[in-house]
């Protein structure tokens, strides 16, 4: 049926193979990991399940047990020391994506890829670049976790349900983030005719802090995360034209100079990112996407 | 519709909640941890994805937060050494069980409690004998992931689909049960194996877990090895708790099944009793 490989499984990984696998979005899994043990035990772990889930769970023990994926799910990079600048981490971060990418897409070159790895949106793009497959193909999970967070929030202010929150939070994975105030709705309602200006800053600033109240408290996130990867995977894999924000090469549209991914609404299906929709911005949201577009060329 | 409250959200508690909620099995899911900062961050990075799943996910703030819970889960206790016997937990965790079903069951008296901490037969017993509650209420995770093990393994070797190999591991969930044939042996070790490679086990219970929830909440009537009081069912003399097939519904374990064991079955099963008697 469907074959999806994570290449590393700490939490992130982790928690992506177990919203993956307990929503059934796939028949076969691999786990791929340098720390063979780690990917072992966790492999053995979801698969002594098997019979309450139906997915079958495999660690790679090399890159040739990926082969064939439908969807690759990239979680692995480095982490920030402290005092590293973003360059020195960015150069980090190529040597460890040189040593997976060009394995990954010899052995699945009509996988869909999925970056998750932070910085997201460059990260996406160095992916997509070593990859030399199709555009579209290559796409960072962006701002969808992101915007994900802000419909749970303004469900939980308004006491309605999430699914009729529609609201696009775009541009970098970061602080300079963009909330679509403009097209931002709850049941057809303009948001902006039901809470504050100021309200809604303060719901994206909440957002924009979310990963690093969660780490202070329990040290990582990753459910979160998963269960959006998990549903990113089902869209993918059931050609849904779905639309979400995720990152993608925005050079060119919105009036966008620099060559950089970002997180903008995008249509994808079976094969990735099929087309941008070209939303309706007012001029202050387009500036700050701009702006978002400078941040995050200056520091690649 | 229905509420769950998990105590606990070390690794096994946190992939019962994930397991919970991405497979959508309450409308309402309350985490309790004494450690405050844990369960808050937990909590937070379910709930951040609310939009996704539609669990109202809640950390408990006091003991009032878990009231009017139709399953809860308890995975308190300390995790298992590598190389530590299931066993040898016993004392640690009766003194967390103390500070805990009391509570629970002055909040939540209609509840069906699960119960995933190790020694998990033990553990089930002692929170049956506190709790007061009526028969069945009170079970244990007991050999349901063994038996899981079992068929994943045997379905695996055959390359059959799981579902129809129906194999049922019965007793303690330990290191008692008697070694049957090489796979048997596999799934008494496994646990072992998975803490070795990775620290700790947790995807396996958690879907473990999700399932009985379902099977519950869903009033289903299935029958599922899980940890019950055995005092007088098949020749057992001593007032232990093990994993026999068990039929649950809406008020846990209904009745037990009868089901037919050679002579050599028989008698590990009661080797199995005598084992957890002495611990």
């Amino acid at each position: 049926m469907s074959k999806i490989s994570i290449v590393g499984v700490g939490s992130v990984g982790a928690s992506c193979a177990m919203a993956l696998v307990s929503q059934r979005r796939c028949s076969e899994l691999v786990l791929y990991d340098v720390n063979a043990n780690l990917c072992a035990g966790e492999a053995l772990d979801l698969q002594q399940a098997h019979p309450f889930h139906g997915v079958n769970v495999k660690a790679a023990t090399a890159w040739e047990d990926t082969s064939a994926s439908d969807i690759v799910v990239i979680t692995a990079g480095a982490r920030q020391r402290p005092g590293e600048s973003r360059l020195e981490l960015n150069e980090r971060n190529t040597e460890i994506m040189r040593s997976i990418v060009p394995d990954v897409v010899r052995y699945s070159h009509h996988a869909v890829i999925i970056v998750v790895s932070n910085p997201c949106d460059i990260m996406a793009q160095i992916v997509a670049k070593m990859a030399f497959l199709p555009p579209g193909r290559v796409f960072g999970s962006g701002t969808y976790l992101d915007s994900s967070r802000f419909r749970s929030f303004a469900a939980d202010r308004l006491n309605v349900d999430a699914a009729h929150i529609h609201a696009v939070i775009c541009g970098e994975h970061g602080d300079s983030s963009v909330l679509l105030e403009s097209t931002a709705m709850c049941g057809g309602t303009l948001l902006s005719s039901m809470l504050s200006s100021q309200e809604l800053k303060e719901m994206h600033e909440r957002v924009i802090s979310s990963a690093s109240s969660i780490i202070s408290l329990k040290g990582f996130t990753a459910s979160a995360i998963g269960i959006t990867i998990s549903r990113l995977a089902e869209k993918i894999l059931r050609d849904s034209h779905s639309v979400v924000p995720v990152s993608t090469a925005v050079k060119g549209l919105f009036g966008i100079e620099q060559d950089v991914f970002l997180s903008v609404p995008c249509v994808i299906g079976r094969l990735g990112v099929e087309r941008v929709l070209p939303i309706q911005m007012s001029d202050d949201e387009l500036a700050k996407l701009r702006e978002s577009a400078a941040r995050i060329a200056s520091v690649q | 519709m229905s509420k769950v409250t998990i105590v606990g959200v070390g690794s096994v508690g946190a992939a019962c909640a994930m397991a919970i909620v991405a497979q959508r099995r309450c409308s309402e899911l309350v985490l309790y941890d004494v450690n405050t900062d844990l369960v808050e961050g937990e909590a937070m990075d379910l709930q951040h994805a609310y939009a996704f799943h539609g669990v109202a996910v809640k950390a408990a703030n006091g003991w009032q937060d878990t009231s009017g819970s139709d399953i809860i889960v308890i995975t308190a206790g300390a995790r298992q050494k590598p190389g530590e016997s299931r066993l040898e937990l016993n004392g640690r965790n009766a003194a967390i069980m103390k500070s805990i079903v009391p509570n629970l069951v002055m909040h939540s008296h209609t509840a069906v409690i699960i119960v995933v901490s190790n020694p998990c037969d033990v553990m089930a017993k002692m929170v049956h004998d506190m709790s007061f509650l009526p028969p069945g209420r009170v079970l244990g995770s007991g050999t349901y992931l063994d038996s899981s093990r079992f068929r994943s393994f045997v379905a695996k070797r055959l390359n059959v689909d799981p579902v129809h190999v129906h194999g049922l591991i019965v007793g303690e969930h330990g290191d008692s049960t008697e070694e049957l044939c090489d796979m048997h042996s596999c799934v008494v070790s496994s646990a072992q194996d998975i803490i070795a490679k990775r620290g700790y086990t947790s995807s396996g219970i958690g879907f473990t877990v999700s399932r009985l929830v379902d099977k519950i909440l869903r009033d289903s009537h299935s029958v599922v090895p899980v940890s019950t009081s055995v005092k007088g069912l098949f020749g057992i003399t001593e007032d232990v708790f093990l994993s026999v097939p068990c039929v649950i519904g809406r008020s846990g374990v209904e009745r037990v099944l009868q089901i037919q064991m050679s002579p050599e079955e028989l008698q590990k099963l009661r080797d199995s009793a005598t084992r957890i008697a002495s611990a």
